[in-house]
């Protein structure tokens, strides 16, 4: 193993060294559209596409992904979106516009989770009477200064003020001082796409103030009414957002019924200040909350609070730095960190977090990128908690022209945890069992653009892993493989 | 295999570096500030002002389609039956930033059962007369129950409810010392 990886670095780095670098424009670079993290044939061309007919906006796109997956059996699932927009329809001196987007999704019997002991249980989960999963994720009417310095929205929309929430319902929104002061209020009900009756809504309004260009000052007041199970919460933000020459900086408050949640922080990007040196970007932050929510707190507030428990008081740090060595390659660092007080619990205890890459674009070509990433947490021992962790390391490559693009990665997570043990107490002490488990993931993909309508891309990505053994003997070093089939086409 | 797999892929990725002397650089129409760290910090600047944002991803399609729709490349089997459970219970944080809705999470717990709950983890904690139960089930022994010296089941163990609670939501004692599902 030593001599094959001696091997490879010594073909590496005769290649980074023995094959022109190609100097990009103004010691910048963009990364291409692909990222590590998530696929889609078509990317940001969906959103931005369309025709336009006498000044009104004509978008329509239809995206289908396919997927199959093979464990033990084949599996299979398709996801298809269409999207439909109507813009820019001249009313008065303001715009009327029509939005729809919406998804279905259709998933092989397979899927459908049966027996208790079956290994499927833990992979997917699907709605059983829900076959076609369809979800609406806009559908809106907006008026846009059709009565001046107004905007009104109602339907299916986000909700942005502050904070995004989905919404059915309505929202308004009015300009005073010369633009400089917007005031807004809202009414509808929080939309989920799991809860078939979650019979909550909210309510609220709100103002948005720039006494200065580089400064905005918002506040904003929501009131959620669970009318099920008879409970309100309060919610108070505010929010100051500063603009500098190389950044920003906010700093966001929240009252939670009596909880306090401050958050402060800053993302600065500063130029190249040596001949030679890339740029440098920094971003912190600083979280605290003082007390957790009340008895109850909606599902829309507090996502966890049911299958975690209430969090507790907690301080989150999180800092990380990203340096250009060259006109090519960038290095980025970055942890957080969380200290508690009161007493820890599996869902409430102090963790730190540790990551770094290596970014290389156009090292041997101005279209090659090459990203190399490393990820490790670590909960520590503390009164009766054993030590948790979690490592993964990875690397990406990317490769796009015009038409095409290509990629391929891998990466290597270890987990390392404890569980009960599966016998009678002992003394009535619950036994703790350790595990160190490991997975590896490949993956490699394409996509090809015919012409600006149409886009077609394939992914796939096999995963073994010896953390199923766990679970089942049979499952030692189990293979998991997807293939992703993705059609995209764009008025 | 997965020597197979390691040099498949490292044949390829070498096999682009090598291939892609002569090529043409392709124009982006993103800005500047869209680079390899970006994906990272476009969350905070995206709330000091979204309309700068809206105006390439118009009505949030990219948001949509990425938070809504596509795991990312770390969301294996191995992180679905493991990993997610760790860093959730750690920084939730870390998952709030898709996973806005709670009933995502329930959807599944409520209906998958977990590794530890194999043949012999059911049963009671009482027999019909009300004696103890000379072959409890193994979850009875969780710690959910300390016991006092009659061998009588005292209830609560907040730590050890509360990991049973992120699926069984609801816990409430019957006089025999049975659960009721769910």
């Amino acid at each position: 193993m030593t001599k094959i990886l001696g091997r490879y670095i010594r073909v590496f780095l005769c290649a980074l060294f023995c094959v022109n670098v190609y100097a990009l424009e103004g010691g910048e670079y963009q990364t291409p559209d692909t990222w590590k993290r998530h696929y889609a044939a078509g990317g940001v061309k969906y959103s931005t596409g369309g025709v336009n007919v006498n000044g009104t906006e004509f978008d329509a796109s239809v995206t289908s992904r396919t997927a199959y997956r093979y464990f033990e059996d084949e599996l299979a699932e398709e996801f298809a979106y269409l999207r439909l927009k109507i813009g820019n329809i001249k009313a008065a001196d303001g715009d009327i516009s029509f939005s729809l987007y919406m998804r279905g999704a259709y998933a092989s019997e397979e899927f459908k989770l049966d027996t208790f002991n079956s290994t499927k249980n833990g992979f997917y989960a699907e709605r059983k009477d829900d076959p076609f999963a369809l979800r609406v994720y806009q559908a809106n009417a907006a008026l846009d200064e059709v009565i001046p310095l107004t905007v009104f929205t109602v339907g299916r929309h986000y909700i942005s003020y502050i904070d995004t929430q989905l919404t059915d319902g309505g929202s308004a929104e009015v300009s005073l001082l010369d633009r400089r002061l917007k005031l807004h209020a809202l009414y509808g009900l929080p939309v989920s796409f799991y809860e078939s009756d979650p019979d909550t809504y909210i309510y609220g309004g709100g103002a948005d103030i720039s006494p200065f260009a580089s400064v905005r000052v918002r506040a904003e007041y929501l009131g959620y009414n669970d009318k099920k199970d008879d409970y309100r919460n309060d919610v108070l933000k505010a929010r100051i957002d500063g603009k500098l020459p190389v950044g920003l900086i906010y700093l966001n408050y929240k009252l939670i019924d009596s909880a306090n949640d401050i958050q402060a922080g800053t993302v600065l990007d500063f130029k190249p200040i040596i001949a030679g040196l890339g740029g440098t970007t920094i971003s912190a932050s600083v979280r605290t909350i003082t007390a957790y929510y009340g008895e109850k707190t909606t599902n829309f507030i507090d996502p966890y609070s049911v299958s975690l428990g209430q969090e507790g008081k907690n301080t989150v740090i999180v800092g990380e730095v990203s340096q250009g060595i060259t006109e090519w390659l960038v290095i980025s660092i970055g942890g957080e960190g969380k200290l508690i007080s009161g007493e820890p619990d599996y869902a409430h205890r102090e963790f730190s977090h540790g990551y770094a890459s290596i970014d290389l674009n156009g090292v041997f070509s101005p279209d090659l990128y090459i990203k190399i990433t490393g990820d490790t947490w670590l909960a520590p021992a503390d009164k009766g908690l054993k030590e948790e962790s979690t490592f993964q390391i990875g690397g990406e490559v990317s490769y796009t022209l015009e038409e095409l693009s290509l990629w391929g990665g891998t990466s290597f997570q270890k987990y390392r945890y404890y569980i009960p043990e599966e016998n009678r107490l002992v003394y009535f002490v619950p036994m703790l069992k350790s595990f160190e488990e490991d997975a590896r993931t490949f993956y490699l993909g394409g996509e090809y653009a015919f012409g600006t309508g149409l886009t077609v891309g394939a992914d796939i990505s096999v995963t073994t892993s010896s953390v199923f053994s766990s679970y089942n003997d049979e499952f030692n070093d189990a293979l998991d493989t997807r293939v992703e089939l993705n059609l995209s086409w764009v008025l | 295999m997965k020597k197979i797999m390691i040099a498949a892929v490292s044949a390829i990725t070498f096999g682009i570096m090598f291939a892609a002397g002569v090529a043409s650089a392709v124009e982006s129409s993103k800005p500047e500030t869209h680079d390899g760290g970006w994906i990272d910090r476009h969350g905070k600047v995206s709330r000091a002002d979204e309309s700068e944002c809206l105006s390439c991803h118009t009505d949030r399609i990219s948001c949509i389609e990425c938070h809504q729709d596509t795991k990312p490349r770390d969301h294996t089997s191995a992180y679905v039956y493991k990993g997610h459970g760790l860093k959730s219970q750690w920084s939730r944080e870390s998952c709030v930033s898709c996973h806005t809705d709670s009933s995502f999470c329930d959807e599944c717990h409520l209906i998958t059962a977990p590794s530890t709950h194999r043949r012999g983890w059911g049963g009671n904690l009482y027999n019909a007369d009300g004696s103890v139960a000379g072959r409890q089930g193994r979850h009875c022994t969780m710690g959910c129950h300390s016991f006092a010296a009659s061998g009588m089941a005292v209830y609560g163990n907040d730590r050890v409810t509360r990991r049973c609670k992120t699926c069984h939501q609801t816990l409430e004692r019957t006089s025999n010392g049975t659960h009721p599902p769910n």
